[in-house]
């Protein structure tokens, strides 16, 4: 262990050092904007070329593994808000050299905001956030670094936390987790609810599930486009199927085929919901036997 | 960034699992969620035989009693020596006990065991057919295994069979005697391909839906080999009952203490789930090519090939409805995922049947459990793995693996078929 403890340190430290180095390099340059942070919480770098500045607030308060959010304000020369910018914001694991399938979804709010969903982490460990900004026909980047994403995570999105011992075993009774088949959406929109068929979802068979949508007043919310995601978090692997809805089949009720679930466990299933109304998501969690 | 990263390192530390597993005083002795996994891998909870919606014989007993003379008539091969039989040999619980199959020359995998495998929605260690019938043509037509063609069947099939294939299935084609025997789609042999394109398209129609039809038949015989109860089912049983003193008399402690490592630490159900003790899903475990083979992509390329095959749920002779064929509609393409990738075996019988994994890579169970030994501490290692390797559980100590083969060896019992 005392080995794990002295590798993490000095990633913790390395980390550090490069940072202040970059921090420090101002005056290479003349003529630059002196960068400043607007927020007290936030993880504050200047991108590598100098053209803006970036903060992170992390929505959930940390990193874990699974779908993240993030909230990014932009400031560019002058200090000013950046809008109409296009960010990307791409997950890497530097000791593990590879990266994650899913793409974060990025909204932009207006004032230099941007809120960044699904930012998908499959693994504890370290990881890096690189934040790419193009603006007004510029471009530039920002690597944020987490040295200890944990399987850890709140439970639905109701604020409770879900402890997990990160190999507890199987059939360990959750009660911490929301295993609510009808929850509130993430932005508060939208009330969504789920019913599988089989009504208990079943391990290794391909099924269906409709997803009830509506809105604030309970009025059924038409036309939107639904994209399904999964995921197990304490694994980070993703549905073994590319679920699709088919149809919709009353206002407001959605089919969706090709659920399935290959892995007794934890799962969360992610629905993005785009709809007249605006953009939304949910996450369900699932406890798979 | 300073203030920040201190306090995750910290709770990293803090987290960090100890893994510390004391053997329970009384290994007969369950929870209720034990149980309730234990019921998900009992044989009693397998639903009924599926029949396969793309395969309208699957259930016809004549074309049951055709497949299962077909699956052991060698004649069905370019040399008249081999059979589905001689790699699948029912005797050895469907397999041959090679590291890799050997047909008319080596192939590059090893034979799998059949027993179960109508619950399987995928063929093969990549998975490259989605039904029995269209798994069954595949080695016909491979040059290493039977080495023949469907034109070749056509011709077999008329010489040997004719009066119970046309109950079944109707009038077999009169072929052209300029055809040669050997005329069969082959995109990678151009003059076997000519040969093919030289018949007439009725015809090439008329033989391949003779060839889908014996596939059908096989497969409706194969659908029929089914596992039977083991000594692993009757002590579940045993507990469900509350029989505590009769399960003591069908697993020994050290038996009931691997299923024990099984269902929790050790993770085996993950991936071994479900009464066959597969989810028949794919993973890459981080098994290494065979010495002396290149490396095998696995489901990388089975996804692409499942798609493409001629005879999937969505073809031509398929006899599946609108409605059906959800698997192949919804597959995950996702093919960096399956790098590597293989299907999970069923465990059962599993210690009747070595070597193990996709290319016998493994001689016995020791070796096998050792390699999961490795590949968790691999992973446990800071920084010291590679993207692919689906393995998360916690370290199994050598006492462990004996535990856990001991329960393995509980998972042996009849295996029956028409
Ligand atoms: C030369 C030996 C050989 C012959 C002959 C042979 N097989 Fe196989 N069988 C294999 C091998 C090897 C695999 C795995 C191949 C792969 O994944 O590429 C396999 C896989 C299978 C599977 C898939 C099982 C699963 O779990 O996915 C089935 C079913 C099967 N064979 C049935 C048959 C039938 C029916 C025949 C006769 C038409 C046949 N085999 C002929 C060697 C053979
Ligand atoms: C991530 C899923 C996964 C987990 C977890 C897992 N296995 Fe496997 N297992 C597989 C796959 C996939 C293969 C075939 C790999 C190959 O051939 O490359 C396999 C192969 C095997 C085999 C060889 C069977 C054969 O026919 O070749 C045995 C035995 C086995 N596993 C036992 C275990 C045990 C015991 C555990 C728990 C310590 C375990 N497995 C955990 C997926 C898994």
């Amino acid at each position: 262990m005392q080995l794990v403890i002295s590798a993490f340190m000095l990633f913790a430290l390395a980390g550090c050092a490069v940072q202040g180095m970059q921090d420090h390099s101002h005056h290479h340059a003349g003529h630059e904007t002196h960068f400043e942070p607007h927020y007290s919480e936030s993880l504050f770098k200047v991108t590598e070329n100098k053209l803006f500045s970036v903060e992170m607030l992390l929505k959930q308060g940390n990193l874990t593994v699974g779908s993240n959010g993030v909230d990014i304000i932009i400031h560019g020369q002058g200090n000013k808000d950046v809008e109409d910018a296009t960010i990307m914001v791409t997950p890497w694991m530097p000791e593990h050299g590879h990266g994650v399938r899913e793409e974060s979804v990025v909204t932009e709010r207006g004032a230099g905001l941007y809120s960044v969903d699904n930012v998908n982490l499959t693994m504890a460990g370290l990881w890096e956030l690189t934040v790419v900004i193009s603006a007004a026909g510029k471009k530039d980047q920002a690597v944020f670094s987490f040295p200890g994403v944990k399987l850890e995570r709140m439970a639905g999105h109701n604020g409770k936390h879900a402890s997990h011992a990160a190999h507890g075993g199987h059939g360990k009774p959750r009660h911490e987790i929301n295993l609510a088949k009808s929850v509130l959406s993430e932005r508060k929109l939208f009330q969504v609810s789920y019913a599988a068929s089989p009504a208990t979802v079943p391990l290794n068979r391909i099924h269906t599930w409709e997803i009830g949508l509506q809105d604030k007043e309970g009025k059924p919310v038409t036309g939107a486009t639904i994209k399904v995601d999964g995921d197990m978090p304490e694994h980070g692997h993703g549905l073994p199927t590319k679920p699709k809805v088919t149809k919709e089949k009353r206002p407001g009720l959605y089919i969706i085929e090709g659920m399935k679930f290959t892995m007794p466990g934890w799962w969360t299933v992610t629905f993005y919901l785009d709809t007249e109304q605006g953009t939304d998501s949910v996450t369900f969690n699932l406890d798979l036997k | 960034m300073y203030k920040r990263i201190i306090p995750i390192v910290l709770s990293v530390v803090l987290l960090a699992p100890g893994y510390s597993f004391a053997v329970h005083p009384d290994v007969h002795s369950w929870s209720n969620e034990e149980i309730a996994l234990i019921r998900s891998l009992w044989l009693g909870s397998l639903h009924p035989l599926p029949d396969d919606p793309s395969n309208a014989y699957d259930t016809d007993t004549q074309a049951i009693a055709f497949g299962k003379k077909l699956f052991a008539d060698s004649r069905l091969s370019a040399n008249g020596k081999v059979s589905c039989a001689t790699c699948h040999i029912p005797d050895k619980t469907f397999t041959d006990n090679l590291p890799v199959a050997h047909g008319m020359d080596d192939t590059t995998r090893r034979s799998m065991p059949l027993a179960g495998m109508a619950y399987s929605p995928w063929l093969f260690w990549d998975g490259r057919t989605d039904s029995l019938w269209a798994q069954a043509l595949g080695p016909i037509e491979s040059p290493v295994e039977h080495g023949i063609s469907r034109t070749k069947c056509v011709i077999i099939i008329s010489n040997h069979y004719q009066q119970e294939y046309e109950q079944i299935f109707g009038p077999i084609p009169e072929l052209d005697k300029t055809y040669k025997e050997t005329a069969r789609p082959a995109p990678d042999n151009p003059e076997i391909q000519s040969q093919w394109e030289a018949v007439s398209v009725e015809d090439r129609k008329a033989i391949t839906l003779l060839y889908a039809n014996i596939g059908k038949a096989i497969a409706a015989f194969v659908r029929t080999i089914v596992h039977e109860a083991s000594p692993f089912d009757e002590y579940a049983e045993a507990l469900f009952n509350g029989d505590i003193d009769r399960a003591k008399t069908v697993l020994t402690a050290d038996q009931a203490f691997g299923l024990k490592l099984f269902i929790s630490k050790a993770k085996c159900i993950n991936c071994h789930n479900g009464p066959l003790f597969t989810n028949n899903d794919f993973h890459n475990v981080g098994v290494p090519a065979r010495k002396g083979y290149d490396p095998d992509m696995g489901r990388a390329e089975g996804i692409n090939l499942v798609q493409a095959n001629e005879f999937n749920c969505l073809g031509r002779l398929s006899d599946a409805g609108p409605d059906d064929c959800a698997e192949l509609k919804y597959i995950d393409t996702d093919t960096e995922k399956y790098h590597g990738a293989f299907k999970t075996p069923s465990l059962r019988n599993v210690a009747d049947r070595p070597p193990y994994m996709h290319a016998g890579q493994l001689k016995n169970l020791h070796e096998v459990l050792k390699f999961y030994q490795n590949e968790a501490r691999k992973r446990s290692a800071p920084g010291n793995n590679g993207f692919g390797t689906d393995i998360v559980h916690g370290d199994i100590t050598d006492e462990d693996i004996d535990y856990l083969i001991a329960f393995l060896r509980t998972l042996s019992g009849p295996i029956k078929s028409y």
